[in-house]
């Protein structure tokens, strides 16, 4: 088991726990706070699995979902503060 | 003339863009980034954002590098800091308000990103030049969290931006 | 080989830096408390994990393209907790009281 296969057991770990706070959260936006967390690990998870199989163009898939993750959270933020009404 | 430059330097970097996500820095890769970059200012000035939107957004890239080496400085700082705040376990917060003494939207805007990185602050809301401000309560009484030195520094950076 | 060394250790602060901001989001009972704190350790652990990749494969393509992402994450990151932030006041959501 290498190095890098060890961190990304340990990021997966981090992601359950704050998984947990997801579904643990008293209100919506300790909610939204742990999704924003998900989506940051899942970028570096994205990272670690490229360094891992050696190949370059997983890392497009990493900032597409970075531009992604930071649209859907400003959304729902947005939404709850309007009342449903964008 | 100053169009020209300011056109020029926005072709070079969607350009290097356009290399770094192909990874290959052949002749013909450059030209096609180069026409494909004017093809994107153009259906951008056309269609997109009618108004002129480079001299709202011109920084000097000085003062971009300047900017950015004190703030990696000061999200460390706040990182080490935070790791003392969450051993410590929970303390007060309340909400202050603070008059910025720039006047144009971009700074205001820089400058409430950077207080967000910055130790134990979080910018919540913005009007005009007035900044709401969540941070800890200081536990000495005499001081809150929030330093308005650094905050100064910040400003005083982003007003030669122009 | 300094290299490599280099890169383990930057990588573990990383993880460590993670590690406190999961702690931190269990730790406090106050929702803005829990706000001021983890969004910081989690910028700052990114920052240094993708210090340590940089620093592996040197100045070729790939951590060019690192640099990009790492740019990406440290402009939205802020403007993402700022959002949510903002939603939570404006929806009424108080500061609780000390008892």
């Amino acid at each position: 088991m290498s190095f890098y296969q060890i961190v990304l057991l340990v990021i997966a770990f981090f992601t359950a726990m704050v998984i947990i706070r997801v579904i643990m959260g008293p209100t919506i936006w300790d909610r939204l706070l742990g999704l924003n967390m998900v989506s940051a690990k899942i970028i570096m998870s994205i990272v670690i699995l490229a360094i891992i199989q050696d190949s370059s163009f997983l890392l497009d898939i990493a900032l597409v979902y970075a531009f992604l993750g930071f649209v859907g959270t400003v959304f729902i933020a947005r939404f709850i503060e309007r009342r449903g009404n964008l | 003339m100053k169009k020209v430059i300011n056109y020029t330097t926005m072709i070079v970097i969607f350009t290097i863009l356009w290399v770094i996500l192909n990874e290959s820095a052949t002749l013909f890769q450059i030209l096609i980034g180069i026409i494909v970059s004017i093809i994107a200012i153009y259906f951008t000035n056309s269609y997109l954002l009618l108004d002129d939107y480079i001299a709202y957004y011109y920084v000097k890239t000085f003062v971009l590098i300047k900017y950015l080496i004190y703030l990696i400085f000061q999200i460390y700082k706040s990182g080490i800091s935070s790791i003392g705040q969450i051993i410590r376990g929970d303390s007060k917060v309340i909400i202050i308000e603070y008059e910025s003494c720039l006047n144009d939207e971009l700074s205001i805007c820089l400058l409430a990103n950077a207080i967000t990185l910055t130790p134990g602050t979080v910018t919540i809301d913005k009007k005009g030049n007035a900044l709401k401000i969540l941070c800890f309560e200081g536990n000495n009484e005499i001081k809150d969290a929030f330093d308005v030195e650094v905050c100064s520094k910040f400003e005083q950076i982003l007003k030669g931006r122009k | 080989m300094i290299r490599e060394a280099l890169t383990v250790i930057l990588i573990s602060i990383g993880l460590v830096f993670m590690l406190f901001g999961v702690i931190g989001i269990f730790r406090f009972k106050d929702f803005y408390s829990r706000i001021l704190i983890s969004s910081k350790v989690e910028t700052v652990g990114f920052i240094t994990l993708m210090a340590g990749v940089v620093i592996k494969y040197g100045f070729t393509y790939f951590s060019l393209k690192i640099l990009l992402i790492c740019l990406v994450v440290v402009i939205t990151n802020p403007l993402s907790t700022h959002a949510i932030a903002r939603s939570a006041l404006i929806s009424g959501f108080k500061i609780k009281e000390e008892k």
